[in-house]
């Protein structure tokens, strides 16, 4: 990797937004990975286009509609903003497992990047499906099966929890009914509390003060012995009623 | 470089454990806080532990990479720990693994490729669920315990002191080397567990 500043720079820059993405370009030395916000060996960055043949076919901000990257996108939909992308959340992905890591990315601390100043040309986006944002997504890692959910439950912190508490172990009783072993569930739950407003539209900021009145919960089940599509029929059973947090 | 990889199953305590060892080392030395870094390895696209163990307290938590870093993430492993000690030179670096990885080989994998790191390997084992895990997981959790330098046996509060007994029986018979040690994370944990987890630091 090279210096901070670079880093930093290219996770900007990239059209992964970061997300890391594998690349199969003869003209760079075979199959490699473009690490998150890494500068590859031979000098591009993820994202740049290279000159070469694969790269022409997605430069950044363009979608990748190319066959290596076929693979079924899961990464954080946050990053996406609205464009169309590679798959229906919501809907069971069943991986290919060379691709398994490649877009599970929450991680890195996406928090402290700014996308947005991030040229993208939505229109340029021609995934022939949409996202639909769904609060509930299921992965695979050998042979676990993960459950992932980003849910906005209303109410207090405390009637938020005591919903998501009680949905959490109706959950893990029909994964064991089902026949299928509980690895770990867990979530956590953050309230929404004060929230403002900045608005600017000369030199002076208008500032809007209101309340948010809900609690998000960002969880995983991670567990064993069920299918995924399983898995998935009894989160949408236990928390398909909840809106995706953004 | 110190490294200490915490692992074990999926809802062992890793965590739990962590919280408390932060706090130990943070009360023994307030100054070595500062200077370690936990490292959090989930798998899955939402994390869970980074958000817990950064809200309890003022020691750095990455969540560098996601997937599971024990075997097709290895390089993202590697080059994610030497910018660690780049940007931040901490005295130690704490890494817990995901609960399906199997620290043996990410110790090989820093042993390799960072060859003057010292790598210390804690495996957390789950008193009330071994024994039913073990024949489903069977694949798993005898592997995990594979160069364990410490096995910490915990959630002994939960089960009678005759099934710990059997249980550190059974695991023995995959590691007998290791140091072995009867916690709760839900109570205090000794300072000479903590030791015996940490090593020669330094
Ligand atoms: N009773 C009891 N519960 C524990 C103990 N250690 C951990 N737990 C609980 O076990 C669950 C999993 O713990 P966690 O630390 O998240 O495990 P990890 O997945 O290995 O990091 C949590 O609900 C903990 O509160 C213990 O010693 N006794
Ligand atoms: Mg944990």
């Amino acid at each position: 990797m090279d210096n901070k500043e670079n880093l930093e720079e290219n996770k900007k820059d990239c059209a992964c937004k970061g997300e890391g993405e594998k690349c199969k370009c003869e003209e760079n030395g075979g199959e490699h990975e473009h690490l998150r916000g890494e500068i590859r060996e031979k000098g591009h960055k993820h994202g740049e286009d290279c000159g070469c043949e694969k790269h022409k076919e997605h430069k950044q901000g363009e979608a990748c509609g190319c066959k290596d990257h076929d693979h079924e996108h899961r990464h954080d939909h946050e990053h996406c903003h609205d464009h169309e992308h590679g798959h229906e959340h919501g809907h069971e992905h069943e991986h290919d497992h060379e691709h398994d890591h490649d877009h599970e990315h929450e991680a890195h601390n996406h928090d402290r990047h700014d996308h947005d100043d991030h040229e993208h040309d939505h229109e340029d986006h021609d995934h022939e499906h949409e996202h639909n944002h769904s609060p509930i997504s299921v992965s695979t890692h050998e042979t676990s099966v993960i459950g992932s959910y980003k849910l906005s439950i209303p109410g207090s912190f405390e009637e938020a929890g005591a919903v998501l508490d009680e949905r959490m172990k109706a959950l893990a009783a029909d994964v064991v009914s089902s026949g299928g072993i509980i690895g770990h569930i867990k979530a956590n739950l953050i309230q929404q509390g004060p929230c403002m407003m900045v608005s600017i539209t000369e030199d002076e900021s208008n500032k809007l003060y209101y309340e948010a009145q809900s609690c998000n919960a960002d969880g995983v089940a991670i567990v064993f012995l069920i299918s995924p599509q399983r898995l998935m029929e009894l989160m949408e059973t236990h928390f398909g009623e909840f809106e995706r947090a953004n | 470089m110190n490294l200490l990889i915490v692992g074990g199953f999926l809802g062992s305590g890793k965590t739990s454990i962590l919280l408390k060892l932060a706090r130990y080392i943070a009360g023994e030395n307030p100054e070595y806080m500062s200077k370690v870094v936990i490292v959090e390895n989930e798998i899955g696209e939402i994390s869970v532990d980074d958000k817990v163990l950064s809200g309890f307290g003022a020691y750095s938590v990455t969540n560098m990479f996601s997937g599971c870093v024990c075997c097709t993430m290895s390089g993202e492993l590697v080059s994610g720990l030497n910018q660690i000690q780049k940007d931040m030179n901490p005295e130690l670096i704490i890494l817990e693994a995901t609960g399906v990885a199997f620290p043996h080989n990410i110790r090989e994998t820093v042993k390799y490729s960072i060859p003057d790191a010292n790598c210390r390997v804690c495996c957390v084992t789950d008193a009330k669920r071994w024994n039913r895990l073990l024949i489903p997981m069977g694949n798993l959790l005898p592997d995990q315990l594979d160069s364990a330098d410490v096995i910490l046996i915990n959630k002994v509060d939960t089960v009678p002191s005759e099934t710990v007994d059997a249980v550190e029986q059974s695991i023995r018979q995959f590691n007998d080397t290791a140091r072995y040690f009867r916690i709760s994370a839900a109570s205090e944990i000794a300072p000479e567990v903590f030791e015996a987890v940490l090593g020669e630091r330094g």
